[in-house]
């Protein structure tokens, strides 16, 4: 074992350090005061040194705990336990380009700590910030392996610039959330009012999103292994009837078919009926849905000494999704590394690897929606079977949802792989040069290589059409940041002054190819075979845009107790005109910590820390050349355009140049009030604020003789208006501890202007629904605005000489004739309804008993509707299979919200003058409150504390299982109320139109450390 | 802390210096299409301005096109038509044709400017610029017998500036007939090779009849 050498009077002492929770420490210093001899504990916590005598002190420091002295006197043994450093203001967070302490922070700024990302097992990093901080919202737009979610900071402000915060990884702008492995992050800073966005002038409009990732701490290395596995199925299946009852309806209906002299024949025989009440039809959704399993190991190793510390770290995912034939892959390998190259410099290095592949067709809008999945499934008959006796697909007959394709077919024959590889690299230099002046460089990349290989074969809609279609296409995207960081910090008696002055230059490039190709001979090779493809569509894509920055910025704080934030930021980018390409963006900020002041000492020991805020935030976030006239070739602009064999491209006038596009700049004013009781065991946040974007990018229309529709120009502007509430702290401490954190975000958004219009309006569907433009930006009323007529129910027999005046009869739909003139026309359209909630909460609980733990968060949105598309044709009386369908209106049943059918022949009798000028599907009676309450994620897990385990060289075991969203409460029928189909526009959110269902998962997992 | 020293100082210079050298630049130059400033350069690019043309005519009056079918709805050109019309009526043709219109008006500054050079001989030139003006002609012939007055809009118009007024019925047909006579004495009677091109005998047929 040890051998020690002692002199006259020296002692050997030894023992353990251990943190509250009884976890031995490792890399405790242990130090002998007013020497610098010690030493350091080991993996057991374990320390043995050599004193000077029975006067000695032993000094224990530990990061982050508070350090301990103890005198020696006459022990052998001295065991210690170092508790956390209980002063959460003191606490270090990263803000834009530094860091500052937590009491000296003068903005709107939620930190998100690493366990709580890592502790509940998640695939993607924006599912984790769901319910974790007030004023941000995390919509699951799209539940697919792979998918993303959409991520709003206070409130959407534009039309055309995109609403995505800015994400900055380490210090790179620009990264994807979705690429990080979760377990690599350190923490997560979210940046919402001007203050602390204006130094991100770029894109901060919609607030940040900095990530900073783990790094080794100095010590032996540690080795950390997990592995979990879970099992998820779709939340909820949409009831269909079952094939009897649907055989019975549809004969019934066609029975009513007597217009025109017709007689009806029935649909269905007596001998199919019985044939379905026996064998209950086909359940398409278990056709296609399953049970996708979910896999995550990691392997990492971290370490350090005193110059040099390191993460590296690897992860495998693999997620097959709850629908047949979906799923992704990713694994990834980051080295991140900082090392003190003398006293004065220092190098750091983080780069990060990842190769994802997506192997689930796209559920976006420009699939047809007569092949997507998620569409069809639940529409389809059940009495229609999935094979024919030759064991093809089944295609319709002389019924059903005529323009889609069989469901099997359309999930399984389709090939679709997508590998992607991506290299995020960043690297600093850190010089310190003056005493307090210090400069930092920095350079990163982030490169993206993406292949995107589709095939359709000739079991397919497209395929048959086509005789085989091939997509491939490769892309490669490059981003390089250069940044150089002035720093200049001093403190001086009462005064703690810091100076930031930055330089920074970004260039990006996008290039990309592909071909597109129909006619395949050989419809088994697909895409690998593209020379066997007789018709080739080919293109390619290149683009460039830069960004150059000033920044500088100034904190000041006044005796711990006055705190200022001034900053001014200088940003020119490329995609504006050229007179506009700078846009200037100041801001200041100002807190007052009144319970320092003496006159509020006397109420006791809290902290109270009031804040307010202005500054101005950009969005550059439009394509490049839209300032540059255009001329614009493609498939349209062919002549003869009727697919001759002759065919000459045309080049026609694409766009008008526009010398005076600049930035889209929004206004922010924030007020605040942080405040922490009983030493940090309960903590409140509470902010108003107040933004207004102008400048808005958005078309404006030109008249008809200019040749161009519209232009893009900048008018336009909007609001948003909100509260933020975040209450949180330990109310039971001790062997059983609870930790609870609440948040409340309300955000009110209004348009102001759009221009000459006082309405836009958008539609979501091509085709096939009958819907006019109802989602609409109006001037007065917020993004989500759905517009249509009101649906008031069936006519009932007592209204029987009203609906004869609307040229309708009991038992057909009625609708508010709003202007009172008689009919039922565009003049009859009103608000019906808004996609955004009124207020947003979450609700996180964990409770800790000796190395047990168990955690759950809640989340609700409240105040939220949704307009249910898909119902428009799973209630249409020709193909509809929604068991509501089954309560239809009969004079003996008039309850009830579902039309009747009426005999065609008794109709046309009545000789109605018809005066319902609907122009399309848009009423109240597909809107939905789709607010909900939903444990959103549970967890109960074990720490392994035994001896034996410290023994075999294990410093941490950890097991647990957790379910994501397992329950669920809302009156929302579709397959999930958190949907929305369209992130593309904002304006459109508040429409569920066959997003991919997020799941029920259930996990097991465990995690060790060497 | 440390002073700095030379060793230092040395470095920082260095690095300063090269972080100059990466400045990007903001510019704007469009990589994958071209603007009309840098293209009309050949006959064959020219001839792709009018293609895209005739394509748009295509667009608005083809069968599947909205725009042709709802322009006859509810006037006496249909039969059931009540004559009951909204302020934007046949609106798709109207731009239909100025879309078409817009495709052909660089082409004329562009040969004006003799941007061809020479890759054409004055023959080649002659007939690009009867061609161009044989489509022009056409597009306002089309539009003053279905609208009547309207904003003429040649290579000299500022689109950007404030509204056009609408030119009375014969300035329209003055244009036209002038752009035609142009047509009927550059272009060839037949084409002997192109698959796209427009004979002698159309805009014969066009002038000077008009109602």
């Amino acid at each position: 074992m040890l051998c020690i050498h002692q002199l006259v009077g020296q002692t050997v002492v030894t023992g353990t350090v251990s943190d509250e929770d009884d976890e031995p420490l490792v890399g405790v210093n242990v130090l002998l005061k007013g020497t610098t001899k010690g030493t350091v504990t080991d993996l057991g916590g374990l320390y043995t040194i050599t004193t000077e005598g029975p006067e000695t002190v032993l000094q224990f420091s530990y990061i982050g705990h508070e350090s301990q002295e103890e005198v020696v006197g006459t022990r052998g043994q001295i065991n210690i336990t170092l508790l956390p450093d209980a002063k959460t203001l003191s606490e270090i967070t990263v803000v834009g380009y530094g860091s500052q302490r937590r009491s000296d922070l003068t903005g709107a700024i939620t930190s998100i700590r690493a366990e709580e990302i890592s502790s509940f097992p998640i695939a993607r990093v924006d599912q984790a910030l769901q319910g974790k901080s007030s004023g941000v919202y995390v919509l699951n737009t799209d539940g697919s392996p792979g998918g993303n979610a959409l991520i709003r900071i206070r409130g959407s402000n534009s039309i055309n610039g995109g609403n995505e915060p800015l994400v900055v990884i380490d210090g790179l702008q620009g990264g994807n959330l979705n690429s990080l492995n979760p377990n690599d992050i350190q923490s997560i800073e979210i940046l919402k009012d001007a203050s602390a966005t204006a130094i991100y002038g770029s894109r901060g409009a919609n607030g940040v999103i900095l990530v900073t990732t783990k790094l080794g701490r100095e010590g032996k290395p540690v080795i950390d292994a997990g592995y979990n596995v879970g099992f998820q199925s779709l939340l909820r299946k949409l009831p269909v009837m079952n094939a009897g009852e649907y055989a019975r309806l549809y004969n019934l209906i066609r029975s009513t078919q007597t217009g025109d002299g017709n007689v009806p024949v029935p649909v269905f025989t007596d001998q199919q009926i019985a044939g379905f009440d026996a064998n209950g039809g086909t359940d398409w959704q278990d056709v296609v849905y399953e049970i996708g399993v979910i896999q995550n190991a990691q392997l990492g190793m971290s370490g350090g000494s005193k110059n040099l510390k390191y993460l590296i770290s690897g992860n495998y995912l693999n997620h097959q999704g709850i629908l047949i034939n979906s799923g992704y892959t990713r694994a990834s390998l980051r080295a991140n590394l900082t090392a003190e190259i003398s006293k004065a410099v220092e190098f750091g290095i983080n780069w990060n690897f990842t190769k994802e592949n997506a192997t689930s067709p796209s559920f976006k809008r420009e699939v047809a929606f007569v092949e997507q999945v998620v569409n069809i499934a639940p529409r389809w008959a059940p009495t229609e079977p999935v094979y024919n006796e030759d064991g093809s697909y089944f295609r319709h007959r002389s019924y059903g949802a005529s323009d889609t394709w069989n469901p099997l077919a359309s999930a399984v024959e389709p090939k679709h792989d997508n590998p992607l590889s991506r290299n995020n690299a960043s690297m600093y230099l850190d010089f310190k040069l003056l005493d307090g002046l210090s400069f930092r460089v920095v350079g990163g990349a982030l490169l993206e290589d993406a292949f995107r290989r589709e095939y359709q074969n000739q079991k397919t809609l497209t395929g048959l059409q086509n005789n085989g279609r091939g997509i491939v296409s490769e892309s490669i995207s490059q981003r390089y940041q250069n940044s150089n960081i002035l720093t200049y910090d001093k403190t001086w008696s009462q005064h703690h002054f810091t100076f930031t002055g930055l330089f920074e230059q970004i260039w990006e490039e996008y290039e990309e190819n592909g071909t597109n190709a129909t006619n395949f001979l050989v419809d088994d090779l697909g895409y690998d075979n593209l020379g066997g493809a007789t018709s080739l569509n080919v293109w390619s894509v290149h683009n460039k845009r830069a960004l150059s920055s000033y920044m500088g910025r100034i904190n000041y704080v006044l005796a711990d107790k006055y705190l200022l934030t001034a900053s001014f930021r200088a940003d020119a980018s490329s995609v504006f005109g050229d007179d506009h390409k700078w846009g200037y963006f100041p801001s200041a900020s100002v807190a007052w910590r009144l319970s320092e002041e003496s006159f509020m000492q006397e109420l006791g020991s809290f902290d109270l820390k009031i804040r307010a805020s202005w500054g101005k935030t950009g969005n550059q976030g439009i394509s490049p050349y839209q300032s540059l006239a255009r001329l614009s070739s493609g498939g349209d602009l062919l002549y003869p355009s009727d697919g001759g064999t002759t065919t000459n491209i045309g080049f026609g006038i694409g766009g008008l140049a526009n010398p005076d596009l600049r930035w889209e700049t929004t206004t922010q004013t924030n007020l605040g009030v942080d405040l922490s009781f009983y030493g940090g065991r309960l903590t409140s946040t509470i902010d108003i604020y107040k933004k207004v974007t102008d400048d808005l990018l958005m078309p404006r229309e030109l008249p008809g003789y200019v040749g161009v529709p519209s232009v893009l120009d900048n008018i336009g502007s909007v609001e948003n208006k909100g509260l933020e509430l975040t209450v949180g702290g330990d109310p039971i401490i001790g062997d059983f501890s609870w930790n609870t954190s609440v948040n409340l975000t309300i955000n009110r958004n209004k348009v102001l202007d759009l221009g000459a219009d006082d309405r836009i309006a958008f539609n979501t569907t091509r085709g096939g629904y009958n819907l006019r433009d109802f989602m609409v930006l109006q001037v007065g009323e917020s993004f989500g605005t759905m517009t249509g007529y009101v649906f008031e129910g069936i006519w009932g027999t007592s209204e029987a000489e009203e609906a004869r005046s609307y040229g309708q009869l009991p038992g057909m739909a009625k609708y508010k004739d709003i202007d009172g003139d008689g009919d039922v026309d565009l003049d009859d359209r009103t608000i019906i309804g808004n996609g955004y909630p009124d207020y947003s909460l979450g609700w996180t609980n964990s409770f800790n008993y000796k190395g047990w733990g168990f955690s759950f968060m809640i989340l609700s949105f409240q105040g939220v509707d949704l307009f249910n598309q898909l119902r428009i044709r799973r209630e249409v009386q020709w193909e509809g299979n929604d068991p509501r369908m089954l309560n239809y209106w009969t004079p003996e049943n008039q309850n009830t919200d579902m039309p009747g059918y009426l005999d065609q022949k008794y109709v046309q009798d009545q000789q109605l003058k018809n005066k319902y000028f609907l122009d399309g599907n848009e009423s109240s009676r597909y809107v939905e409150d789709a607010s909900f309450i939903r444990l959103k994620t549970v967890q109960l897990s074990h720490n392994f504390n035994q001896p034996w385990l410290t023994k075999s060289g294990i410093r941490h075991l950890r097991v647990f299982a957790s379910a994501t969203n397992p329950f669920t409460i809302t009156d929302y029928t579709g397959y999930d109320p958190e949907v929305a189909a369209f992130p593309e526009n904002d304006a459109n959110v508040g429409v569920d139109f066959s997003a991919y269902p997020p799941s029920k998962t259930y996990t097991v997992g465990v995690e060790v450390s060497f | 802390m440390k002073k700095i020293s030379i060793k230092y100082s040395g470095r920082i210079l260095a690095l300063l210096v090269l972080t100059q050298f990466g400045c990007v630049d903001l510019e704007e130059v469009p990589l994958d299409f071209p603007g009309p400033d840098n293209f009309y350069n050949s006959p064959s690019q020219i001839q792709s301005a009018f293609a895209s043309s005739g394509s748009r005519l295509y667009s608005a009056w083809s069968v599947y096109s909205y725009g042709a079918y709802n322009a006859f709805r509810g006037t006496d050109q249909l039969s059931g038509g009540d004559l009951v019309l909204s302020a934007s009526h046949a609106n798709e043709l109207w731009s239909g044709h100025y879309r078409a219109i817009a495709d052909i008006t660089p082409v004329f500054s562009a040969l004006a400017n003799d941007r061809l050079g020479s890759s054409a001989t004055q023959e080649e030139k002659h007939v690009l610029l009867a061609e161009a003006k044989f489509l022009r002609a056409f597009n306002y012939f089309c539009l003053v017998r279905m609208y009547g007055p309207l904003p003429i809009v040649t290579e000299e118009t500022d689109v950007t500036a404030d509204e056009i007024k609408r030119n009375p019925i014969s300035e329209v047909y003055n244009l036209v007939i002038s752009d035609l006579m142009f047509a009927v004495q550059h272009l060839p009677d037949q084409w002997v090779t192109r698959l796209v091109g427009l004979p002698r005998a159309r805009p014969r047929g066009f002038s000077p009849k008009h109602t």
